[in-house]
């Protein structure tokens, strides 16, 4: 059975979180390999968008940055044994990173065909990235209590609302892209982000009824789902060179 | 949704469009010595308004150099080079 741990701040008592013999060192691994696979996945797509110049891919090269520097954050609030100065801060910064890293994915997949627009790219995708998390930061400050910057756990399950929207949108958009190519092959990638959005599902449940069976399930979903990326981006990597242009340099 | 397929097809387009302009000046540099942009429209069967706009881009994208000729930076090279892995990256992604 799963125990609760209360962790209280100079100012609030944090919801409990669950918390079991392994949870720790689970967590732990679980976010250090999430951080790894991400960073992985952000350097993949970077070289491809050096290579081809694509600036909808600069938005996915973010994206994935923000969902390691997220994962990240949480690797060090475990590693500082969630240290009740900085908990409420590292879990809030973890929040943000998340959907902002969520947001510029789903914003990428929007401008994927619109490049022949006049105001840059970066800029349409920097602001458009921005406005979803800033009504969210606006919702959670507004509501009852007002103005009282509340612990992150009352917010965290707006943001994973949030980023299943995101997330929905994405998977919605690739599926369509797949179907219409006609590829059942390249399957994958749909199978990633629906993977990635069970895992914010299992976060939100986790969240709301502290069950043991969604917060292992939530771990697990996103470490396989980014490892699908690092394997069809591994699988990309070797695909054959167009023969023609080698002899031209 | 008109407009969504043209936009598509628009953007398909420029991935094969990028190519077809990055090899044709490959070919005209290696059996010419140079690439002229009304050999390369030849080649690359697009109008030159539509050419002009494409090599701009290229070349902000510092693909290409535009000189008296045309010829590939290193940058174009390993875009030729990497297409097929540009162009499997963005079907595979959903992107296309």
């Amino acid at each position: 059975m799963v125990d609760v741990a209360p962790i209280t701040t100079s100012k609030v008592q944090l919801q409990p979180l669950p918390n079991f013999d392994f949870a720790d060192p689970f967590i732990f691994s679980m976010e250090v390999i999430a951080a790894v696979l991400a960073f992985v996945v952000a350097l993949h797509f970077y070289r491809f968008y050096r290579l081809s110049g694509f600036v909808y891919l600069l938005g996915l090269v973010i994206g994935f940055s923000f969902i390691t520097f997220a994962e990240f954050l949480l690797a060090i609030d475990v590693w500082l044994e969630f240290n009740p100065e900085i908990f409420n801060l590292l879990f809030w910064l973890r929040l943000l990173s998340l959907s902002y890293g969520f947001s510029f994915i789903a914003v990428s997949y929007y401008y994927k065909h619109r490049e022949e627009d006049r105001i840059p790219w970066i800029m349409r995708i920097g602001a458009l990235s921005v406005i979803p998390i800033m009504i969210m930061i606006a919702l959670v400050v507004i509501l009852p209590p007002a103005f009282d910057f509340p612990p992150y756990n009352q917010a965290d399950e707006y943001f994973r609302v949030f980023n299943l929207i995101m997330l929905g949108y994405v998977f919605k958009s690739t599926l369509s892209s797949i179907v219409e190519q006609g590829r059942k092959e390249f399957m994958y990638i749909p199978a990633a982000y629906a993977i990635l959005w069970l895992g914010q599902y299992s976060a939100l449940i986790s969240n709301l009824e502290l069950n043991v069976g969604a917060f292992i399930a939530q771990h697990i979903a996103k470490v396989i789902g980014l490892a699908l990326f690092v394997g069809v981006l591994s699988q990309i990597m070797k695909t054959k060179k167009v023969t023609k242009t080698e002899t031209g340099t | 949704m008109i407009g969504q397929d043209l936009q598509r097809r628009e953007r398909r387009h420029k991935l094969q469009i990028y190519y077809d302009i990055l090899s044709a000046i490959l070919e005209e540099a290696m059996n010419e010595g140079g690439a002229k942009p009304t050999r390369i429209q030849h080649l690359s069967n697009m109008s030159y308004d539509k050419l002009s706009r494409y090599l701009d881009e290229l070349e902000a994208k510092k693909m290409i150099n535009k000189a008296d000729t045309l010829s590939l930076t290193e940058h174009g090279h390993e875009f030729l080079k990497e297409y097929e892995k540009i162009k499997d990256l963005i079907e595979r992604m959903g992107l296309e």
